[in-house]
């Protein structure tokens, strides 16, 4: 794929010193689910001033080009995870740092056992290999049921029949404007993907995968999120062989919103420079 | 003038960057039934139900801090009993001095219902679609298999009425197809008075070749005295092998006259043929149709006519 489909497939932007002129690896920024790029604005401003970052939408998500979009190749993480590969052999990135919040920490050890030596490591934060309890004796933090509910949750909220209302809407006739206005917020908000992105996050399970990742993975981790709870955390501990874990100053799930100073710190900290 | 929150018919949340509960209103703690010192202090989330709580962790609150402002988010919480309170939630960053947020919130318990049941409705709507069309689907790789199978059927009925039709050794009609035709000619001189002609022939000696020169001597007779029967006839003339080294041939429209000339020629034909195992003769017996004949009448009177040309010294045609 041409650099410039690919820059502006995933809205690819790039901020800090250039990486031809710096010895230091360059960051590349993985968003999770329900967001874009942007939640990484304060945690990358404070990043930007000593290494070079790379930040992109996952498909589907913020401005990332939705015609390029294809329901069967997002139905599992593994599409996504073909996505980070074309990014960063796309950009020629030299085995650059992958900071994956959430899911895409997941989706960035698939894209490891993919291409050889694609990244030079992992700093994960609030990973999970799977949400949904399993038998016998793995915490995920959800049941199947809560799931589902959280996808109902979705599609009432999302306004997923506005494909129906805003032209019912526009045929009352009164006031066309509003109805236009309406139908561009549904438009926006990309229900059916955004959803669909839930379902494939939610519903995954790379537990099987984990035991083949061979690059160093840094997992940083906060109390109270009540997304990844502990347990999980301890599981990838175990069951990656490469890690160490790390215990953030913040709470939540969104450390890099709730602190983001702190989520810097860890980052520069963590992050390795040997080859 | 400055509204007392507390009098305010919705409930109010207010949070600081981090999400945490900094005040609430005294409807809210009603509605979850908590007093206002549990709240303060807790993340929002706390009492929600496990999907709201996803809900609101991995799409309202990022959208919050992104946009600044979240409208018409429904969720549900949880009162102290358990009990789930459905509700609508409108949020607003406050300005950068003061930071953090304010949540508006105002329960939707009948609405909650209307909407489940339309959704729950939807839900059905697109699953009898889905089925439909996979029933279609089904439908069509069912009737599509149907074919196939019509086309094997076809194919495995040609196979077989070959294998009914055909002597295997030879491949001429076996004596399944003499029986038919033969009623078939009878059938249609009774109707028409058209005369026609049964030739029967058998190789003369043919015990000897098998026991001198061996069963495979023997089939190989048979397959050349074959080719030789079938050269120069027509269209409408059935050769039949009715079995061992005897052979039928069916004349439609030709006199006793014509068939001694047919006859004749073959006899010729067969003895001037060259094989490894020296000359081979047939004998041959031939019987036009009679009125009022059935089958085995006019076949009798061929066999005898063969049996004349046996005794009278072989290697000769006679007619019954």
């Amino acid at each position: 794929m041409p650099q410039d489909t690919l820059i502006n497939r995933h809205n690819i932007h790039f901020l800090g010193p250039d990486a031809a002129s710096t010895s230091r690896p360059t960051l590349l920024l993985a968003h999770g689910f329900g967001c874009d790029q942007q939640i990484w604005g304060p945690v990358a401003q404070i990043l930007a001033q000593e290494y070079p970052l790379v930040l992109f939408d996952h498909m589907g998500c913020g401005q990332s080009d939705i015609s390029a979009y294809d329901p069967s190749r997002y139905t599992h993480l593994s599409g996504y995870a073909d996505d980070l590969v074309d990014i960063v052999q796309g950009l020629k990135l030299e085995r650059p740092i992958l900071v994956g919040h959430s899911v895409s920490s997941a989706i960035a050890w698939l894209a490891s056992l993919k291409a050889n030596d694609l990244f030079r490591q992992i700093i994960a934060i609030g990973p999970s290999p799977r949400y949904i309890n399993d038998s016998p004796g793995y915490v995920g933090g959800f049941e199947e049921h809560d799931v589902q509910e959280m996808i109902d949750l979705m599609e009432r909220n999302h306004f997923e029949w506005a494909g129906y209302l805003a032209p019912i809407v526009m045929a009352a006739g009164n006031r066309p404007a509003l109805a236009d206005e309406l139908r561009q917020t549904f438009l926006n908000a990309d229900p059916v993907i955004s959803r669909r992105f839930a379902q494939t996050t939610f519903r995954s399970d790379i537990r099987d995968e984990l035991p083949k990742v061979t690059v160093p993975t840094l997992i940083l981790y906060c109390e109270q999120d009540v997304i990844v709870p502990l347990e999980v955390i301890d599981y990838l501990n175990q069951t990656l062989p490469n890690c160490t874990v790390k215990k953030l100053d913040a709470t939540g799930h969104y450390p890099h919103m709730s602190n983001p100073p702190e989520v810097a710190r860890a980052v520069l900290e963590g992050v390795e420079h040997a080859n | 003038m400055q509204i007392d929150v507390n009098q305010l018919p919705g409930g109010y949340i207010q949070l600081d960057e981090t999400n945490t509960v900094t005040s609430v209103n005294q409807p809210m703690c009603d509605w979850l039934g908590r007093s206002m010192d549990s709240l303060i202090g807790r993340a929002p989330e706390s009492w929600m139900t496990v999907a709201s709580r996803m809900y609101y962790l991995g799409h309202v609150l990022p959208s919050l801090r992104l946009h600044r402002h979240a409208e018409e988010i429904l969720l549900t919480f949880t009162s102290n009993t358990g009990e789930p309170l459905p509700v609508i939630l409108n949020a607003a960053a406050r300005p950068k001095a003061d930071g953090g947020f304010l949540l508006l919130i105002l329960p939707m318990q009948r609405r909650n219902l209307v909407e489940e049941q339309l959704q729950k409705a939807r839900k059905t709507a697109e699953q009898a679609t889905i089925e439909k069309e996979q029933a279609l689907n089904e439908i069509q790789t069912l009737a599509h298999e149907l074919e196939l199978r019509q086309v094997e059927l076809t194919t495995l009925n040609t196979q077989l009425e070959q294998m009914a039709t055909q002597d295997v050794l030879t491949g001429l009609n076996n004596r399944r197809v003499y029986e038919r035709e033969i009623e078939i000619q009878l059938a249609s001189y009774q109707r028409t008075h058209r005369t026609f002609t049964l030739i029967l022939t058998d190789i003369d000696w043919f015990k000897h070749i098998n026991d001198q020169f061996g069963h495979d001597a023997g089939d190989r007779v048979l397959k050349d005295v074959s080719h030789c029967l079938q050269q120069g006839m027509r269209n409408v003339d059935i050769l039949a092998r009715m079995g061992g080294e005897e052979f039928s041939l069916l004349l439609p429209s030709t006199s006793a006259e014509q068939a001694i000339l047919v006859a004749e020629r073959k006899r010729q034909d067969i003895e001037n043929m060259t094989t490894p195992y020296g000359t081979v003769t047939m004998s041959f017996g031939i019987a036009d149709a009679h009125p009022g004949d059935k089958k085995g009448d006019i076949y009798g009177r061929a066999d005898k006519a063969m049996y004349a040309a046996k005794s009278k010294g072989r290697n000769r045609v006679c007619v019954g």
